[in-house]
């Protein structure tokens, strides 16, 4: 009887959290869905015209194509760079690892804020002259992912027995780049393609970088949001939704495309 | 013909030598030991053998060829480690035909080779299995298979039953050896057991510190080990200093002395002891140690401790600590060192 009281009481507390946690996207939805709600307690007019209004907005849609094609561009130059130079330094040069993991605190420790003035002082100028193009985002951005894929690369290599399974594809005469690709980069697939998602979701709801570095040349879905401010917040927060569905859906198509 | 001939061989890593001038000759088809206490150097050797550790002097020839700086790549050199080295991304079957996918034979060919390799293992049932789904003895017989499907000239094997459990370890080391032998194989094998090493091999290399102490057969090595560090490392010699030996027998002594435990023996009345034996000794029984078929005694005989072992025979035969008897040793069966 105890047991099944205490399961009643854990069962309670979850859905509880996660009603809390809910409202703000609950409401966030409701909101766009009415025609108004200012003066009274439930909302009046049920309506798609702002779904409607947004999804035609060309800007909006530039806008979405720009945030989809950075960020997959980036994680995919990422993903190129990065994993080969984690695996070459866990597997030739381990001393270099130290100073690989200061290098990736780096984006964290110092705050974008900070790092864009650098980054605008140093390529706002011949011959870097990159501000306000998407390959100073693109760059940027790489920072970004650097740490999720180092460390999840790199955990994944330390769970498996890098060097003993090398040797042994080398003894049966794999050279070292077919054992990269037929042994190592199959065995770390689930934790590189984890870190490359948890990256996108980082990466399309970027702010900072987005609007000092690029800013109107190239609208991001973040910068646009920003720039629709004035609108109707009706508007907007079909915005939002709009925004969360399509990263939702896409983590759920990459993480089912994964299995 | 696959015989090894290791000249000077000499390995340092930045400030420690691990062996330095060895010298030592496999013939073919030997299963040939390389044991030792760990950190002896044994492992170093082997990972040298299979081109895995570059050596810093001297040659290594397999065969007619001198594989000393050769990729292992292109060794023809098998290895199973301790570890097995499975790749978990592929099923039984995949990692097995990993080798033979690398050498481009066409499909038919290689699911053959697979398949009769997997029936030598016994694992023909498991072809399509994930190595985490194995036990640790299917696991090593699947890295076994790997690594003989290519049909090496040498096969190298890394301590490879220390991650088992004894009695998969006893089954496997048996068909290793029928394996070994069915197939003629010049093998290597690295081990810290000594009874693994005497049950395997065809000749043992006994090593310390970088170097061969002897290099002998297995009776041999036992019989008549060559220093005090072979006597102890072998069996439960009983080593003792020339001090040691005139204060035992009461009679002078130059060098060491080692005295294997079954050559001690408990005198009986009604028996008849020849001029081998020595003659009774005094001794009390400290402590013993049940073994299973024998009994394993230390016992106190002239202020030097002795360690005897009796077979498991008559329960009168059991002394109890602080038991006083006699004993006499089998002077033909004493080394002098």
């Amino acid at each position: 009887m105890s047991t099944k009281r205490a399961m009643a009481y854990h069962y309670s507390v979850t859905c509880f959290i996660y009603f809390l946690l809910l409202i703000p996207l609950l409401a966030t939805l409701v909101y766009s869905l009415c025609d108004q709600w200012g003066a009274t307690i439930l909302p009046s007019g049920f309506t798609f015209k702002w779904y409607i209004q947004l999804w035609t907005d060309p800007r909006f849609l530039t806008a979405l194509y720009h945030s989809m094609t950075l960020a997959v561009g980036t994680l995919i130059l990422s993903a190129v760079l990065i994993v080969p130079c984690v695996f070459v330094v866990f597997y030739y040069y381990p001393k270099l690892d130290t100073g690989l993991n200061i290098l990736t605190l780096l984006p964290f420790a110092i705050p974008p804020v900070v790092s864009s003035v650098g980054l605008l002082q140093l390529y706002s100028d011949y011959p870097l002259l990159l501000t306000g193009t998407p390959w100073i985002l693109v760059g940027c951005y790489v920072g970004i992912a650097l740490p999720f894929i180092y460390r999840a690369v790199n955990n994944n290599l330390r769970a498996l027995n890098v060097h003993d399974l090398m040797d042994a594809a080398r003894l049966l005469g794999a050279s070292s780049t077919q054992a990269f690709f037929k042994l190592i980069l199959p065995n770390i697939r689930k934790g590189l393609m984890a870190s490359l998602f948890l990256s996108f979701s980082f990466l399309i709801g970027e702010f900072v970088f987005a609007n000092l570095l690029a800013g109107a040349n190239f609208e991001t879905l973040q910068v646009y949001l920003y720039n629709m401010q004035q609108n109707s917040s009706h508007f907007t927060s079909a915005l939002v939704i709009s925004y969360f569905s399509i990263t939702l859906i896409l983590t759920l198509l990459a993480t089912r495309f994964n299995r | 013909m696959n015989s090894v001939a290791i000249s000077h061989l000499t390995k340092r890593f930045t400030e420690k030598t691990v062996f330095s001038d060895i010298n030592l000759t496999i013939q073919d088809g030997e299963f040939f030991t390389l044991l030792g206490p760990s950190g002896c150097g044994k492992s170093t050797l082997l990972r040298c053998l299979a081109g895995l550790t570059q050596v810093d002097n001297g040659t290594i020839q397999l065969g007619e060829q001198d594989i000393t700086h050769l990729a292992p790549q292109k060794r023809d050199i098998g290895m199973v480690f301790q570890s097995y080295a499975l790749f978990p991304n592929l099923t039984v079957r995949e990692n097995v035909a990993f080798g033979l996918r690398i050498q481009k034979l066409d499909t038919k060919q290689i699911k053959q080779r697979v398949d009769d390799i997997l029936a030598l293992v016994e694992l023909g049932e498991f072809a399509e299995r994930y190595p985490h789904s194995l036990s640790g003895g299917q696991r090593q017989r699947v890295a076994l298979a790997r690594s003989l499907v290519v049909r090496p000239k040498m096969l190298l094997l890394d301590e490879p039953l220390s991650a088992l459990d004894a009695r998969i370890r006893k089954h496997l080391r048996q068909q290793i050896c029928a394996i070994q032998r069915e197939l003629k194989l010049t093998t290597v094998f690295v081990t810290h057991d000594q009874e693994e090493a005497l049950t395997m091999s065809d000749r043992i290399a006994l090593m310390n510190e970088g170097k061969i102490i002897q290099c002998d057969p297995p009776e041999k090595l036992y019989i008549e080990p060559s220093s005090d560090f072979t006597a102890r490392f072998m069996g439960q010699y009983n080593v003792l200093d020339a001090d040691q030996a005139q204060q035992l027998f009461k009679e002078s002594y130059q060098g060491s002395l080692a005295i294997r435990p079954e050559s001690i023996y408990v005198f009986e009345d009604n028996r008849q002891y020849d001029e081998r034996f020595s003659e009774k000794i005094a001794a009390t029984v400290k402590s013993h140690q049940l073994l299973g078929s024998i009994i394993r005694y230390q016992l106190i005989a002239n202020n030097v401790e002795l360690t005897v072992d009796l077979l498991n025979r008559h329960a009168e035969r059991l002394f109890d600590v602080g038991s006083e008897l006699s004993i006499l040793i089998d002077k033909s069966a004493m080394r002098h060192l």
